[in-house]
């Protein structure tokens, strides 16, 4: 390329990133390279076919195009916040907390903490994170938005969401996120279990690798509130207790970003060892992550029987007599140190341990276990009654094993994929410890 | 269980940027410049496609879940590894199918109302102007 065309599109790329600086921070962090980008090859089809005559050209829809997409962007910014802000006009109260704090970025483990958090007056925005990340594929590798469409489509699958909406939800929350930096503040409610820890990992390391020069990034984690006897998390909470918790918001530091960025690689890991490796070291600065991920590793299936920790305390209540579904469901929440699984994902724990050549539970009226239709309250579904089959006995004294009565495995835990005869890895109980499997696939 | 899909007519019309983006992504995926260019290549000039509509209106369809962005590029070897690819959802689909069904209907209304007939000139009486 000849130097004068070099120079006119130089000048012409530098000058269009300084006027992208028209645009809210937000969309030019995500959207400035791509866009800088396609005006470059702009500039070269023009230049190749008028010269700098063409180039020049070329600025002229090109102005009006920036200016009319900044102050659209500006504006479709502005609505959603003067909309939530329209009750400042009628409480001055709010209006001084939202000069104090600023625009903040509320990022919630739940719907429930998320409709809360809307009573408290805090002011800004709030995104939920609502995926049960204990459960499916979180292969290594993947950006967030590829993550996001894998995970739509292991919740459609299990048929907790059509995957459009699953995907139109996760891509809204991506959008939101990826906005950060318009926000002065970002906080972070998450509790001790392990459904909020990994979400948390999960934001740790995006995070990590953001420019977060512009925001504070400040964490609330808790397990245990004053005056509640038997803390479960945050969705305990009235608005009013949820909002003294943001007082005690406390900024992250390099170093936890960079803990929970190891964190989640260890996760994703196809080898279940970088985790074991990972909880080695000093992760004092994430409190309740390492019980969260022992308890993690408890579901890989078990040296003696081949049953995960929740498979076990299931066929234990069911041996002890509780037989419903809702019965058994919380039961087996009272044997968690920290329960972390909600209803719908325990149903298929439920449902799996009901079917196969050899189930281990079965209906007392010989039907077949059959899965909410809507919600758990159908009379249908609530009123089955379970008991363990011989072979579910045999497996509680450690006669049967699982994954040969099943044939074998077909599990994501993390970036684990046990598939096959055998799972490649089962966990030692006693020794609390992965064991590697010979002859597994 | 059974899934319920999602409805397009609320997000219709579409704009013209949108309708035209989604258009391009039904052959294949393509990244912001390659729309462009496809773009251009059928609206014949009609239709211009600056960055910052293009960028704004993508950032609209993701949020939407009408298209979704997308790592596997066609020649990764004569790929700018920095660009994004977007590719057409399901939902995309049905959207765009609803919006040309749409503007079919139109189109028959406009057709329709050149070929009748039309409407007798009033007659004033008097002079003109």
């Amino acid at each position: 390329m000849a130097d004068s065309s070099k120079r006119i599109i130089s000048v012409s790329e530098h000058l269009y990133q300084q006027l992208l600086r028209a645009y809210p921070a937000a969309f030019r962090h995500q959207y400035g390279a791509q866009m800088t980008q396609v005006f470059l090859d702009c500039c070269r089809v023009a230049y190749q076919q008028s010269g700098t005559r063409g180039v020049l050209q070329l600025w002229i829809p090109t102005l009006g195009d920036l200016v009319t997409n900044a102050i659209a962007e500006h504006i479709s910014m502005l609505i959603p916040r003067l909309r939530r802000h329209k009750v400042l006009f009628h409480a001055p109260r709010r209006l001084v907390l939202h000069r104090q704090g600023g625009p903040m970025l509320h990022i919630a483990n739940g719907d429930s903490v998320g409709g809360t958090l809307r009573h408290t007056g805090l002011p800004g925005t709030i995104v939920t994170w609502k995926d049960i990340l204990h459960e499916g594929p979180t292969p290594a590798g993947l950006s967030l938005g590829q993550m996001s469409q894998l995970r739509a489509q292991f919740l459609a699958d299990c048929a907790l969401g059509p995957y459009e909406e699953v995907l139109a939800d996760f891509l809204s929350r991506d959008t939101t996120l990826a906005q950060f930096a318009a926000h002065q503040e970002v906080i972070l409610w998450f509790e001790h279990d392990l459904y909020d820890q990994l979400q948390l990992i999960q934001l740790l390391d995006w995070f990590s690798r953001q420019d977060r020069t512009t925001s504070t990034i400040s964490l609330i984690c808790i397990n245990a509130f004053p005056g509640i006897a038997h803390f479960l998390g945050l969705g305990q909470l009235n608005a009013s207790q949820l909002r003294s918790l943001y007082e005690t918001r406390r900024p992250l530091t390099e170093g936890t970003f960079t803990l929970g960025s190891e964190a989640w690689k260890a996760f994703c890991s196809p080898d279940p060892k970088a985790l074991e490796a990972f909880l080695q070291k000093d992760t004092s600065a994430l409190p309740f992550l390492k019980a969260a991920l022992l308890r993690h590793l408890e579901q890989f299936p078990a040296l003696q029987g081949g049953l995960s920790r929740t498979e076990r305390q299931i066929l234990e209540v069911v041996a002890s007599g509780v037989h419903t579904p809702l019965e058994i469901f919380r039961a087996t929440q009272e044997q968690e140190e920290s329960p972390f699984l909600g209803d719908t994902p325990f149903w298929f724990y439920l449902s799996g341990l009901c079917t196969g050549r050899k189930p281990f539970l079965k209906r007392t009226d010989g039907g077949t276990f059959s899965l909410p239709t809507a919600d758990s309250h159908d009379p249908a579904f609530r009123e089955q009654v379970l008991a363990l089959t011989e072979e579910g006995q045999n497996a509680l004294v450690g006669q049967t094993d699982w994954i040969k009565s099943k044939s074998g495995i077909d599990r994501w835990l993390g970036g684990v994929h046990l598939q096959g005869q055998e799972a490649a890895w089962r966990w030692d109980s006693k020794l609390a410890t992965l064991v590697q499997v010979q002859g597994a696939a | 269980m059974q899934t319920r899909q999602r409805d397009p007519d609320p997000l219709l019309p579409l704009t013209p940027a949108v309708f035209h983006i989604l258009l391009s992504l039904v052959d294949g995926d393509h990244h912001g410049y390659g729309i462009m260019q496809e773009v251009n290549g059928y609206a014949q000039g009609k239709l211009r496609l600056g960055p910052g509509t293009l960028y704004r209106s993508i950032k609209q369809m993701l949020a939407q879940g009408l298209i979704i962005e997308w790592d596997e590029r066609p020649d990764p070897a004569l790929d700018d590894q920095r660009r994004r690819y977007y590719r057409l959802t399901d939902f995309g689909h049905r959207v765009l199918t609803a919006e040309t069904e749409r503007l079919e209907q139109v189109l028959q209304v406009a057709r329709a109302k050149q070929r009748g007939p039309r409407p007798e000139p009033t007659t004033t009486s008097g002079g003109g102007c």
